[in-house]
């Protein structure tokens, strides 16, 4: 880990876009002048690869990056995605290595050791496929006597599983604090449990963290930067629209809500989730790392009227976390209809552009202190 | 069990109970068995031991905390959202006993963040800070 | 003996009347008081109009404060004074036969007594002038008809510059008018679920006040502000069914309660099967509520 690295050279580039670097072009020496063309020319600012996003759809569409690089690649690079087991980078990982790297020294003595996961590990598993074996030599015993019908197979094939399931995490905290008794029992139990999952058999820590981008950001990284390897119209026809051709009303908050971030990130801004805040985006001049936020964005439609306690409570919380509560405004100017086409033809940009963009500030006014 | 091992890793229960596991250092985290159809998705409690005792929260006679009980549920950008004080209501009736006082509602975000809050049933003094 | 609680008809919006329940009375206030209604003092003092710190009476109730204690009998309504034309209106749109009995009554009682009188007046004029003896005068002469009619043109409406009939409309109880401007007050409410609301926490003994500093409907004292915090802010009535959470919404109120600590309260009252209540006073509901704050974590 470059941990020494400083922020200003870690975070560089403000997007994953980089300008082309080019050699010094001397005017008197023709030579630097080819050079400088055919770099010109053989140089290339994009991805080496398009970066895999898994899609995953129950209902609410989540999507992760889950290579490491990657999810690296788009932190450092405009601060897109947020780890699902940190704060906001993706450090998990990281955390989880320091950890069992200053246990292995033994800086902390009643810890368990990487070895000893293993160890425990593979004991459960041997335990596991003994449970397995006995559950399987009772589907055969019933099936032999031909008292089952395929449905009821099924639903006995359904218990039985969900019982090894059970079984796999009882079993291995029994048997693990079975070999580890310590006056610190419940912790001891949590550090086995929590450790077994995060340790593979061969002793390596796993990733168990992955780094999710909002749909949004997903969009965004698409169709405006083209570094995804899903298409924007994929996107929205497959995991947004559900291959429906209907202008629902998610459909509408998805394009008003991507219209609003599309506008502050093209202005320059790092815009991030802002729901800690109740907002929908806050804006960063640079990034987290950098300062804190100065406004949260609440994304409206332009007809759109709250009852007044919204609006105090919102200036109040925002106020309360020193932020601009920054009203963003979206207007539909085309027809839902000539949206839906431009969607269905792959004009993706044309549906973007069926929206403007206004914003208003709304503060608190003071009487006895806003004298200026 | 496991993200990558199994198709369950994907659901909502599993990614609050990565997050405690893995995040916030709870124990014992299970998905619970009882469920409750509402509308058209099916609704699950999660329970487990926070690593020490949360507001307002009980402990046993040695000092640890004890179970809590939480309420998966998920906020996107632009789907619209289902809990009603009518599906509070029949969580608290069809997956508590008649003791629970409160559960942590858990908020999985599709900006890759959970966030936990008390639900407390009828009026309830805040916690002391 | 309850407390008189003016109402004062405010501007009209979309040809709706508004209505300001106000108190004069220090002692009405007391009472009040005891009840754990507390209302916001709103007159300005005279000797030092600048500030609005301290104030004096009247004290300004909120609606749901007016109509609870009047559905307790614990007050009664008395119409000040205002633009009264709409208010006069709507009572006779509800009311509109009693009301002009009353008024038609009125009318013809003051044309009897100008009869009278002016029939007397010109009697004694006779008299004076010696046309008719007094004997006389009670018989019925040939052109009495054509002075009756020479009397109805002189008769004369009067013009009042207070409306007799708002200004003693609290006295008639018999009549309703009571509960008509309970009809308008609880017409010009917004969302009679707030009142439950109001009622349900009331009864649970806490006291109430408006809520929008802290982003909410009311605040909740657990007994007289003066001797209490505030513990909470509750939300506008949710539909039980029908209006899920915004959990944006929450994540705002929950983070504003830390600050504050407050912890954010939100109730629905809960549907009977019963029809619509007549006249559009429901009895109690059960309400459900719910108290949301930050877990700490996560």
């Amino acid at each position: 880990m470059s941990k020494r690295v400083s922020n200003a050279v870690r975070y560089k580039n403000p997007l994953p876009i980089h300008p082309l670097e080019l050699p010094e072009l001397i005017i008197h020496n023709p030579v630097s002048w080819v050079y400088w063309t055919y770099c010109y020319i053989t140089g290339c600012n994009t991805l080496q690869h398009k970066i895999h996003v898994d899609i995953v759809n129950n209902g609410i569409v989540h999507i992760e990056v889950r290579n490491q690089d990657d999810m690296k690649y788009l932190w450092e690079n405009g601060f897109f995605g947020t780890g699902q087991l940190s704060r906001s980078e993706p450090t998990w990982y990281n955390h989880m290595q320091s950890r069992f790297q200053s246990e292995e020294n033994g800086t902390a003595d009643k810890k368990i050791s990487l070895e000893q996961v293993t160890k425990f590990r593979r004991q459960q598993r041997t335990e596991f496929k003994k449970q397995r074996e006995l559950v399987e030599a009772k589907l055969l015993n019933l099936r032999k006597k031909g008292e089952l019908s395929p449905e009821e197979e099924t639903r006995i094939l359904e218990q039985e599983r969900e019982k090894l399931r059970k079984f796999k995490d009882d079993q291995l905290a029994l048997h693990l604090l079975k070999e580890n008794r310590n006056d610190n029992l419940e912790e001891q139990e949590r550090l086995l449990i929590q450790e077994a999952e995060v340790i593979n058999e061969n002793g390596e820590i796993r990733q168990l963290e992955s780094l999710e981008l909002m749909p949004v950001e997903t969009l965004f990284l698409s169709f405006a930067l083209d570094v995804l390897d899903v298409t924007p119209s994929d996107f929205i026809i497959k995991h947004c629209m559900d291959n429906s051709f209907d202008y629902t009303d998610e459909l509408h908050k998805l394009l008003i809500q991507y219209s609003a971030y599309h506008h502050y990130r093209s202005h320059g801004w790092c815009v991030r989730s802002g729901i800690k805040f109740g907002s929908d985006y806050i804006l960063y001049k640079r990034g987290p790392p950098f300062q804190h936020a100065d406004f949260c964005v609440m994304v409206l439609d332009s007809n759109c009227s709250k009852p007044y306690t919204w609006y105090s409570t919102m200036a109040r919380v925002c106020g309360g976390a020193n932020k601009t509560l920054l009203l963003c405004y979206v207007e539909r100017i085309n027809s839902k209809e000539q949206i839906l086409q431009y969607i269905r033809q792959g004009h993706i940009s044309k549906a973007f552009n069926s929206f403007t963009v206004g914003e208003v500030i709304y503060k608190r006014w003071v009487p006895g202190k806003n004298r200026d | 069990m496991y993200r990558t091992d199994n198709k369950d890793g994907l659901s909502i229960e599993n990614t609050v109970r990565t997050n405690l596991v893995h995040f916030q250092n709870w124990s014992n985290v299970v998905i619970c068995e009882e469920s409750l159809e509402w509308e058209d998705r099916i609704i699950r409690l999660i329970s487990g031991i926070p690593p020490t005792t949360l507001s307002n929260g009980e402990s046993d006679e040695n000092g640890n905390p004890t179970r809590e009980f939480l309420l998966p549920i998920s906020l996107a950008q632009y789907n619209a959202e289902h809990l009603t004080i009518e599906c509070l209501d029949q969580i608290f009736d069809k997956l508590c006993n008649s003791e629970t006082k409160r559960i942590i509602l858990s908020i999985v975000n599709d900006d890759g963040t959970t966030v936990f809050y008390f639900v407390y049933k009828g009026v309830h003094k805040p916690k002391k800070n | 003996m309850p407390v008189t609680i003016n109402l004062i008809c405010g501007a009209q919006e979309d040809g709706q009347t508004i209505l300001s329940p106000l108190i004069f009375n220090i002692d009405d206030i007391k009472k009040l008081r005891d009840v754990g209604i507390c209302g916001i003092l709103s007159g300005t003092l005279p000797s030092a109009a600048q500030q609005n710190i301290f104030l004096s009476v009247p004290l300004k109730l909120m609606i749901e404060e007016a109509i609870w204690l009047y559905l307790n009998g614990l007050a009664e309504f008395k119409v000040l004074r205002g633009d009264t034309a709409h208010l006069v209106k709507e009572i006779l749109d509800r009311d509109a036969h009693n009301i002009h009995v009353v008024a038609k009554e009125r009318l013809e009682r003051s044309f009897e007594l100008q009869r009278e009188y002016k029939r007397e007046q010109h009697r004694l004029k006779l008299e004076r002038l010696g046309i008719i003896s007094p004997e006389t005068s009670n018989k019925n002469t040939s052109d009495q008809s054509q002075n009756d009619k020479l009397l109805e043109a002189s008769l004369f409406i009067e013009t009042p510059t207070t409306s007799n009939l708002l200004n003693n409309l609290h006295l008639n109880h018999e009549n309703g008018i009571n509960d008509n401007l309970l009809h308008i007050l609880v017409s010009q409410y917004s969302n009679w679920d707030n009142f439950l609301l109001f009622q349900a926490l009331k009864d649970k003994g806490y006291v109430l006040a408006p809520g929008g500093r802290f982003g909410g409907k009311f605040i909740a004292y657990p007994g007289d502000p003066l001797r209490y915090h505030s513990h909470m802010v509750v939300r506008d009535a949710l539909h039980y069914k029908d209006q899920p959470l915004d959990l944006l919404e929450l994540a705002a109120n929950a983070r504003l309660g830390t600050a504050v600590k407050k912890i954010w309260v939100i109730g629905a009252p809960i549907p009977t099967n019963d029809k619509l209540e007549s006249n559009n006073i429901p009895s109690k509901k059960d309400v459900s509520f719910y108290s949301v704050e930050w877990a700490g974590f996560g």
